[in-house]
C-alpha cells in the first residue's frame, strides 16, 4: 500500500510542479532563465527577434559570435527564434493577440502574417519619430517611396528589409531560346504589349514548339497561381488592398474601384486559355496542380510568366535571367526574356519583407539599435545570414561562392532580417568573378530603377475589412474554388464565368467594392 | 456479411489478410524506394515500387540539413515515453474509479469528463493557458502536458475495466487489501491488453506530434523529431511557392533533392515507432483471462 | 444500477460518512485525471465566448466588447451558399466512415481471432496497423505517387498498357471513394486492434461452454463475441456521434491535405472545417472561428443526448452518462 501511495504521491507532485511552472526550471540550460547574461553587465537587455526558417546547423556558434559583436555594440543579446513557416503566421498571431512577450518579428503582407492589420489593432510600434533618430541609415539608404508602402494612417509601423533585388515591379514572359529560333518567334514583338495581345501572339509559337517536341508543356498553369487574379500589373492593374480580395483600379483610371473578374480582359483571358486547354498547350490538370516544380526541374515548358523582379528579365548578362527556371539540375534550358508591363513599385512592395517591433515591447530603441546594427554592420549581418568565411563557405578557384556542406546555412532567408542592399557591396555573396561583376551592375541598375519608377497610386491605402468581414471570407471561399479552373482552362468560361460572377454576387462583392471605394475615397480626401 | 465470412475455409482467412496487409505495406515501400531514387529520375520516369536510379542524395540532404538530429530523436523519445507511461496512470486511475459502484456520482462525473469532446475554447484560450497562465512555453513538459489525458481513452478504457470482474476485487477486499493497492495489484495487471493499446495509440499520438512544438517551442535544443522534419520540407515548400524569392535563390532551390528528401523524412521519422508494436504485441495475445464476465 | 447499501440502520450520516470513506480512495485516484481535465479543457472552455465578442487582444477574452447584433459572427457560414454542400458533405463523410470503419474493423478482429498461430495472426496485425502511424501529410504523399497524372503508378500502368490517363485531381465524383477508402485504410487498423483486445478480454469460459453445447463458429460470434463487443462499440459509436460535425473519430486533416487544396473537387471533398480554415485564412477572425465551433460542438452535445437517451432507455448499463 505504501508503495502505491508514493506512486500516487510523486504523481500528484509532479502536477503542481507542472502547475506552479517549476517545470520551466526542469527544461534545463535553454531556459530563458539561465540565458540571462552574465553578472558584472546588469543593463544588457535581450530581444526576442521571431522569423521564419527551419533548424539551422551550428547555429549556436554563430549566434554566441554574433553576440559579441552586438553586446560590444549596443550592448544587447539578439535571441534569434526561428519558428516554422508553415505556422509562422499562426504562431505570431496567436502571440499577438493573446499578448504574449516579444520584441521583433518578420512582418509581412502574405501569407497570413496580416501586417496592415497587426499594425491597424496596434500591435506594432509607431516608429514615425524612432526611426530616422536610432535607425538612421535604415531609413536614409533606401528609397524614400517606400516607406509610404508600410504607413497606417500616416505612420510608420515597419522596417523595410530592402533587398538587392529591389521593388519596383515589370511583368513579363520567359521561352526557350533553342525553340524559339527553330520556330521563328519574333518574341522581342511582344515588348510593352497588353498582355492579351501578348498571349494572342504566344499562342501559334506555342502550337508550332509542341508540334516539333511532343514531351513538352507549352505554358506553365497551376492551382496556386493564376496569371490573372495573382498578377494585377499584368493586365495594367492594381488591388486596393489584399490582392486576393476583390477590387482592383485600373492604373490609367485609378479612382474607380472596380471587380477585376467582371472586366473584358478577364473574360478574354479565361477564354484564351480555354482555347490553350483545348488546343493541349497546357496542363490538362492545371487546376489542380499545386507544385509545378516537377516539370520546371525536368524542362518541360517552351513559355513561362517570369519571375517578376527585374532581375529575372531584360539582364541578358545574368545568367539568372538567361536560362529556365530550376532547370539547373536538367543542364540549364536556356532563355529569353521580355517584359510587356509598365514599371511600377505596387502598394505591396514594401510591406513584402518587414521588421514590426512589438508596441509592449519594454526596449522599443534597443529594438531599433538593433535594426539599425543589423543593417550596417555587414560583417554581422554577414556573419548570421552566411555563417564564416572558411568554415561555413569558400570562394572556389573560380571566384564562385560554394556553401560547405553540413555548415552552418541560413537557408536562404536573409531577407527577413534586414537590408540586403549595399551601395558598395558588401552584404551580399558576390561571386569573385566576372558573374559577380555582372551582378554587381544588376544591383545598380536597379536601384536606379527603384530610384525612379512609378510608385502605386494606392501606395499607403490601408484596406480596413472589418464592416465587410462576412462577405470576403464568403468570397474568399468562392474564388478559392473557381478561380483555379478558371485561369487553366479546364473549365468552358461561356458557362462557368457567368455562374462564377453570380456566386461572387451572392457572397456580397458589391459590399466589398463599394467599402473599398467608401475607405479609398476618404483616404484621398485626407491626403 | 459477417455469416458468409464464416463459411469461408482457413486458407480463404489467409488469403484475405495477405491481401489486406500488402494493401498496408505496399504503398510504404513505395515511400522507402522513392526516397532512393535519383531525383532526376524521379521527375521523367515517375514514382516506382524499385528505384531506376538509386540515390542517397536525400538521405545525405536530410542529415546535412536537419542540424542535431540524435538531439532530435532524444526529445522525442523522453517525451513519447514519459508521456505515455503519465498518460496511461493518469487515464487508468480515473476510468477505474469510474467503473466502481462505490463511486455515488460517477454519471455525472463521466458527463463531466465526456463534454470536453464537444466543446473547446479555440486556439487563442489555450495559448494563454499553456503560456501565460502555466508558463510552459519552451519547456519539454508542454509536449508532454497537452496529450496528458484524452477524454476518448477515458472512455474507452471505462469499458476494458468493466469486464473485470466484481468477484475479484470483492475477493481482494476480504483479503484486507485497500482499494489503491487493489487497483494496482489486481486491475491494472488484468488489463495489459488495454494498457498496450491505448499507450500504442498514445505513444503514436506523441511520437506525430509537431505542431505543439512549433507553437510552443523556441530553442533548437527542444525540438523534437517530428518539427525538425517537417519544418525542413516546409521550407523548401514555401520558398518554392512564394514569390519573395529571388531568382538566383530560386535556382538554388531548384537544386534541392525536394521529393526524395520528403520521403526520407517519412521514413526517417516513421522508423523508431513502427518497432513498439512488436515490443507491445506479446500483451495485445494475453487477454483478460480470469473469472467470470460481469453481468 | 446498483446503490451501496449498509445493513444497519444506524441513521443517514452515518451511511454518508461510511460511503465518504468508502470513496476517498477512488476520487483520489481520480484527482489527477480531473484536474488535468479540469485544467487543460474547461478552463480554455471559457473562450467559446470569443463567438460573441468582437475579440481584441489588449481588452482580453473577457474585456472584449461583445458583438452588436450578438450572434454576428455567425452570420458568414450561414450565408455561405457553400453552406449546405459542406453540411451535407459532412454527415455524409462522417457516417460512411463510422459505419465502415466499424463494420470492417469488427470483421477483421473477429477474422483475426480465428487465425490461431501466433506469429501469424501478429503479423498480419503489424501490417494492417501499419497505415496508422502515418500522418495525413506522409498519406498524401502516397496518394499523389499512386493518382499524379504523368508520374503515378496508376497511371503509368494505364498508359502502358495503352489506356487513357486518368485525371484522378480533376474530377470531384472520384474523391466520393478516394476519400473514404483513404480513411477506412488509415483507420481501420485502430479499430481493429481496439476490437481485438476486447475480444481477448472475453472470459474463454464461455466459448468452451458454447462449445460443448454444440453451438457452431457463427452462433458462438452472434450470442458470445457481438453481445459482449456491444459496449465498446456503443462507446465508440457515441463518441463518433458527438464529432459527427467536426471530425468525427478520424479527424478532418486528411480532408485538408489529400485532395491538394485542388479547387474543382471542393464540391465532392469540401467539409465543414475545411470551408471555415479557407474563408478565414485571410481575414484571420477568431471570433468567426469560434462561432462556427461553437455550432458544430451544440448541434453534437444535442445529437449525443439524443442517442444517450435512446441507449438509457433499451441498455441502461452501456449508456455513456
Amino acid at each position: 500500500m505504501k508503495k502505491f501511495s508514493a506512486i500516487l504521491l510523486s504523481v500528484t507532485l509532479l502536477l503542481t510542479m507542472l502547475l506552479s511552472g517549476c517545470g520551466e526550471k526542469d527544461a534545463g540550460t535553454t531556459s530563458k532563465s539561465a540565458e540571462k547574461p552574465a553578472a558584472g553587465n546588469e543593463e544588457m537587455v535581450e530581444l526576442n527577434f521571431y522569423m521564419m526558417n527551419s533548424p539551422v546547423n551550428d547555429f549556436d556558434r554563430i549566434m554566441k559570435k554574433a553576440n559579441e559583436i552586438i553586446g560590444k555594440e549596443i550592448n544587447a543579446k539578439l535571441n534569434l527564434i526561428l519558428v516554422d513557416s508553415s505556422t509562422y503566421a499562426e504562431k505570431m498571431n496567436l502571440m499577438i493577440n493573446s499578448g504574449d512577450d516579444w520584441d521583433l518579428s518578420f512582418t509581412a503582407n502574405w501569407g497570413g502574417i496580416n501586417f496592415f492589420e497587426n499594425a491597424a489593432k496596434g500591435a506594432y510600434a509607431d516608429l514615425t519619430d524612432l526611426l530616422p533618430k536610432y535607425a538612421p541609415q535604415t531609413y536614409s539608404r533606401i528609397p524614400q517611396g517606400l516607406w509610404e508602402g508600410v504607413k497606417v494612417n500616416g505612420k510608420i509601423y515597419g522596417l523595410v528589409n530592402y533587398q538587392q533585388w529591389g521593388t519596383a515591379k515589370r511583368e513579363g514572359f520567359k521561352f526557350r531560346s533553342d525553340l524559339v529560333e527553330e520556330t521563328g518567334f519574333d518574341w522581342k514583338a511582344l515588348k510593352d504589349k497588353p498582355t492579351i495581345e501578348a498571349l494572342d501572339k504566344i499562342g501559334p509559337f506555342l502550337g508550332d514548339a509542341l508540334a516539333k517536341h511532343k514531351g513538352m508543356i507549352g505554358f506553365e498553369t497551376s492551382s496556386i497561381e493564376s496569371l490573372f487574379a495573382s498578377n494585377p500589373l499584368l493586365w495594367n492593374m492594381e488591388a486596393v488592398g489584399d490582392t486576393s480580395i476583390p477590387g482592383w483600379i485600373n492604373l490609367d483610371n485609378p479612382d474607380k474601384v472596380i471587380n477585376q473578374f467582371e472586366t473584358e480582359d478577364f473574360a478574354k483571358y479565361t477564354e484564351m486559355m480555354r482555347d490553350w486547354f483545348v488546343k493541349g498547350y497546357v496542363r490538362k490538370d492545371g487546376a489542380t496542380v499545386k507544385d509545378t516544380s516537377p516539370d520546371r526541374k525536368a524542362a518541360k515548358f517552351v513559355a513561362e510568366k517570369t519571375g517578376s523582379w527585374p532581375d529575372s528579365i531584360e539582364y541578358p548578362g545574368n545568367p539568372d535571367a538567361s536560362n529556365m527556371s530550376m532547370t539547373k539540375s536538367a543542364g540549364n534550358a536556356p532563355a529569353v526574356t521580355v517584359s510587356t508591363t509598365r514599371t511600377m513599385i505596387p502598394a505591396g512592395a514594401a510591406s513584402t519583407a518587414a521588421i514590426a517591433i512589438n508596441s509592449d515591447s519594454k526596449h522599443i530603441e534597443k529594438a531599433l539599435q538593433l535594426v539599425e546594427l543589423l543593417n550596417t554592420n555587414d560583417d554581422l549581418y554577414k556573419l548570421i545570414t552566411l555563417g564564416e568565411e572558411g568554415v561555413d563557405y569558400k570562394y572556389d578557384e573560380n571566384g564562385k561562392f560554394t556553401m560547405i556542406e553540413g555548415k552552418y546555412n541560413f537557408n536562404f532567408n536573409e531577407w527577413q532580417l534586414g537590408q540586403s542592399y549595399s551601395p558598395n557591396f558588401t552584404r551580399t555573396n558576390y561571386d569573385k568573378n566576372k558573374d559577380g561583376e555582372v551582378q554587381k551592375e544588376t544591383q545598380t541598375k536597379i536601384y536606379e530603377a527603384d530610384k525612379t519608377a512609378e510608385i502605386s497610386p494606392v501606395t499607403g491605402f490601408v484596406f480596413d475589412p472589418t464592416p465587410v468581414k462576412t462577405q470576403v471570407a464568403n468570397c474568399a471561399a468562392v474564388t478559392s474554388e473557381m478561380i483555379p479552373a478558371l485561369s487553366s482552362g479546364s473549365v468552358d468560361p461561356a458557362k462557368t464565368l457567368p455562374e462564377f460572377l453570380k456566386r461572387l454576387k451572392t457572397a456580397g462583392v458589391d459590399d466589398i467594392i463599394k467599402e473599398k471605394q467608401a475607405q479609398f475615397d476618404a483616404w484621398k480626401a485626407k491626403k | 456479411m459477417l455469416l458468409k465470412k464464416l463459411h469461408f475455409s482457413k486458407i480463404t482467412i489467409h488469403l484475405i489478410f495477405i491481401a489486406l496487409s500488402l494493401a498496408c505495406i505496399l504503398p510504404l515501400l513505395l515511400v522507402v524506394s522513392i526516397s532512393f531514387t535519383d531525383e532526376q529520375s524521379l521527375m521523367l520516369d515517375g514514382y516506382r515500387f524499385w528505384p531506376k536510379e538509386f540515390s542517397t542524395a536525400a538521405y545525405q540532404y536530410v542529415f546535412s540539413g536537419a542540424g542535431s538530429i540524435l538531439n532530435a530523436y532524444a526529445v522525442t523519445i523522453f517525451v513519447t515515453v514519459v508521456g505515455t507511461l503519465l498518460h496511461l496512470l493518469i487515464t487508468s486511475m480515473l476510468s477505474y474509479s469510474l467503473t466502481r459502484p462505490e463511486v455515488t456520482h460517477r454519471r455525472a462525473l463521466t458527463l463531466f469528463v465526456y463534454l470536453p469532446v464537444l466543446f473547446n475554447g479555440g486556439l487563442v484560450p489555450q495559448y494563454i493557458l499553456l503560456t501565460r497562465i502555466l508558463h510552459l512555453k519552451d519547456t519539454i513538459w508542454v509536449l508532454i502536458i497537452v496529450y496528458l489525458v484524452s477524454t476518448i481513452n477515458v472512455l474507452i478504457m471505462k469499458n476494458f475495466f468493466r469486464t473485470i470482474p466484481d468477484s475479484l476485487i470483492e475477493s481482494a477486499r476480504i483479503d484486507g487489501s485497500g482499494e489503491i493497492r487493489t487497483f494496482f495489484r489486481i486491475a491494472l495487471p488484468l488489463s495489459k491488453p488495454s494498457l498496450a493499446t491505448i499507450g500504442l495509440f498514445v505513444a503514436i499520438a506523441y511520437w506525430n506530434d509537431w505542431m505543439t512544438a512549433s507553437l510552443y517551442i523556441e530553442s533548437p535544443k527542444l525540438r523534437p523529431l517530428q518539427y525538425l522534419l517537417q519544418s525542413l520540407m516546409n521550407n523548401i515548400g514555401y520558398l518554392q511557392s512564394n514569390a519573395q524569392a529571388s531568382q538566383s535563390m530560386e535556382a538554388a532551390i531548384g537544386m534541392l533533392p525536394s521529393e526524395g528528401a520528403r520521403m526520407a523524412t517519412c521514413v526517417l521519422a516513421i522508423g523508431p515507432i513502427i518497432l513498439l508494436y512488436p515490443l507491445l504485441q506479446k500483451y495485445f495475445e494475453k487477454g483478460l483471462t480470469i473469472g467470470a464476465v460481469k453481468e | 444500477m446498483k446503490t451501496i447499501t449498509t445493513p444497519s440502520n444506524k441513521g443517514k450520516s452515518y451511511r454518508t460518512l461510511r460511503s465518504a470513506r468508502r470513496q476517498a480512495p477512488f476520487y483520489l485516484m481520480m484527482a489527477p485525471g480531473l484536474i488535468f481535465i479540469t485544467i487543460l479543457f474547461y478552463i480554455p472552455m471559457a473562450g467559446v465566448i470569443i463567438a460573441f465578442k468582437d475579440y481584441n487582444a489588449r481588452d482580453g477574452i473577457f474585456g472584449s466588447p461583445w458583438m452588436d447584433p450578438l450572434f454576428k459572427n455567425f452570420e458568414f457560414f450561414f450565408k455561405s451558399d457553400a453552406a449546405r454542400t459542406v453540411t451535407f458533405n459532412t454527415l455524409f463523410y462522417n457516417l460512411l466512415e463510422a459505419v465502415t470503419v466499424t463494420l470492417c474493423a469488427l470483421a477483421i478482429a473477429i477474422l483475426l481471432n480465428e487465425v490461431k498461430n501466433k506469429v501469424t495472426s501478429a503479423t498480419y496485425k503489424g501490417s494492417i496497423l501499419l497505415p496508422t502511424f502515418l500522418s495525413w501529410i506522409v498519406i498524401q504523399y502516397i496518394l499523389f505517387s499512386l493518382l499524379s497524372v504523368d508520374r503515378g503508378i496508376i497511371n503509368s500502368t494505364i498508359t502502358g498498357n495503352g489506356g487513357e490517363a486518368i485525371y484522378w485531381y480533376s474530377e470531384p465524383s472520384y474523391w466520393r471513394f478516394i476519400l473514404p477508402i483513404a480513411y477506412l485504410w488509415k483507420n481501420v487498423g485502430y479499430f481493429s486492434v481496439l476490437y481485438v483486445a476486447a475480444i481477448a478480454g472475453i472470459n474463454p469460459d464461455y466459448y468452451e461452454a458454447a462449445q460443448l453445447d454444440g453451438a457452431s463458429k457463427w452462433q458462438r460470434i452472434k450470442h458470445i463475441t457481438l453481445p459482449l463487443l456491444k459496449p465498446t462499440i456503443i462507446v465508440l459509436s457515441l463518441l463518433w456521434v458527438g464529432k459527427l460535425f467536426n471530425g468525427g473519430l478520424g479527424d478532418w486533416n486528411g480532408f485538408y491535405t489529400l485532395p491538394n487544396d485542388a479547387g474543382a473537387l471542393y464540391p465532392a471533398t469540401d467539409v465543414i472545417d475545411t470551408l471555415v480554415f479557407r474563408s478565414l485564412k485571410k481575414v484571420n477572425d477568431y471570433g468567426m472561428a469560434s462561432a462556427v465551433g461553437l455550432y458544430q460542438a451544440v448541434v453534437g452535445f444535442f445529437l449525443v443526448l439524443i442517442s444517450n437517451y435512446i441507449i438509457k432507455k433499451k441498455d441502461p448499463d452501456n449508456a455513456l452518462f
